[in-house]
């Protein structure tokens, strides 16, 4: 139990009083309040209490995550359930030997047909990719944008072109869609020194 | 094997995201796997049952796989994936709680942790777990949400359609109450 007179803060306002700590507040309150924890030892004690509550609640909040990781088989369970179709995107058509036939190519499966010659590199992996411009007009302009991760130590100048001729060639196979440009934006490398023999 | 398939563990999760959010559901698995552990441990407190928390996951996959190409920064995939399950707990939270409110005696069943369980050997910590459940309803989400789901109070307040200083004022009575409930512990 407490028993304080009515100038001592209560649990709660020391409680709202760390709140405000961690997040940074500056107000004049604020700043008196401070003022009297650090002169009042009841004070300090209780919010060294509220600090050690603190710690024990990320603990706790760690072992409960802990005890997901241990056995996984409700993941498991949950993602064999699920069917994560891919999105088709726009339709891209494809020219045909005679006028009534009406052939076409969905994006999704041109993207998924770039990701897989791009997976096909030692030196690179990419993330983003997209078709930029009016791909459902067959002569139109297309930039293809893609986003990558560089090994370390690969020359990336050689990647990113290696990455362009595969990229064309997959493209000119697949569909036949006037690709203008390929940009590519390096992020960032992955793998290690010690991994690229240094 | 291709490096990503190789190096998946290791990437980062804006790289997951952006193959993700352009198609790629080998990614979007691997993301997800990343963090399902912390969001069911997330859904569990929020909804006080492991059967429940695999429902709002479910739908939570589902939700993120369909809009993950509206994110707007792949950096916070994390918290935004905790965002998405918190909302779906409160809203089966909120489905469920006319038949809890006439049935709140039998209410006692939470799987959170579990004092049996081998891997949880400290004191503390299970006597920390065994007082969140003590709290009001009001005052567990609104700690949970931020301890766990990492949430600020904006986030909190939208998901619990409740004003920033009433989720200011629950979550310093949660932790008041639970200084007041471990002492003697520490």
């Amino acid at each position: 139990m407490e028993l304080m007179n009515n100038d001592e803060p209560t649990l709660d306002t020391l409680s709202m009083w760390l709140q405000d700590q961690q997040d940074g507040v500056q107000t004049p309150e604020h700043r008196e309040l401070t003022r009297h924890i650090n002169e009042c030892p009841s004070c300090s004690q209780r919010i060294a209490a509220l600090k050690r509550v603190d710690q024990v609640s990320a603990d706790l909040v760690s072992t409960e995550v802990a005890v997901q990781k241990k056995d996984t088989t409700w993941l498991d369970d949950l993602m064999a359930n699920l069917v994560f179709e891919t999105l088709a995107g726009r339709s891209i058509p494809l020219s045909a030997e005679y006028d009534v036939d009406n052939f076409s190519i969905t994006e999704g499966a041109i993207l998924a047909a770039i990701r897989g010659v791009a997976d096909s590199m030692e030196n690179l992996i990419i993330g983003r990719c997209r078709l930029v411009g009016d791909v459902e007009e067959p002569t139109s302009p297309i930039i293809v944008q893609v986003s990558a991760t560089v090994r370390y130590g690969a020359v990336i100048a050689e990647v990113t072109d290696r990455l362009r001729e595969l990229i064309t060639a997959e493209v000119h196979r697949v569909c036949e869609l006037n690709i203008e440009a390929i940009d590519i934006e390096v992020q960032d490398i992955f793998g290690s020194p010690l991994e690229a023999g240094e | 094997m291709a490096p990503f398939t190789r190096e998946v563990s290791h990437l980062s999760d804006a790289i997951l995201c952006e193959r993700a959010a352009t198609g790629d559901s080998a990614a979007f698995q691997s993301l997800i796997r990343r963090y399902a552990p912390l969001m069911r441990a997330y859904a569990i407190r929020l909804t006080s049952s492991a059967s429940d928390a695999d429902d709002v996951l479910q739908e939570t996959f589902i939700k993120a796989w369909e809009k993950i190409d509206t994110l707007q920064n792949p950096e916070k995939v994390k918290s935004w994936l905790m965002t998405l399950t918190s909302r779906k707990a409160i809203d089966l939270m909120r489905t469920r709680k006319l038949t809890v409110d006439l049935d709140s005696a039998a209410n006692t069943a939470h799987p959170g942790i579990n004092p049996e369980d081998n891997a949880i050997t400290d004191s503390q910590i299970v006597h920390l777990s065994e007082l969140l459940k003590t709290l009001p309803l009001e005052q567990q989400q609104v700690w949970v949400m931020r301890e766990i789901g990492g949430s600020t109070y904006k986030e909190i307040s939208e998901t619990l359609k409740i004003s920033e200083g009433t989720v200011r004022g629950r979550l310093a009575r949660a932790r008041a109450a639970l200084v007041k409930g471990m002492e003697g512990w520490n």
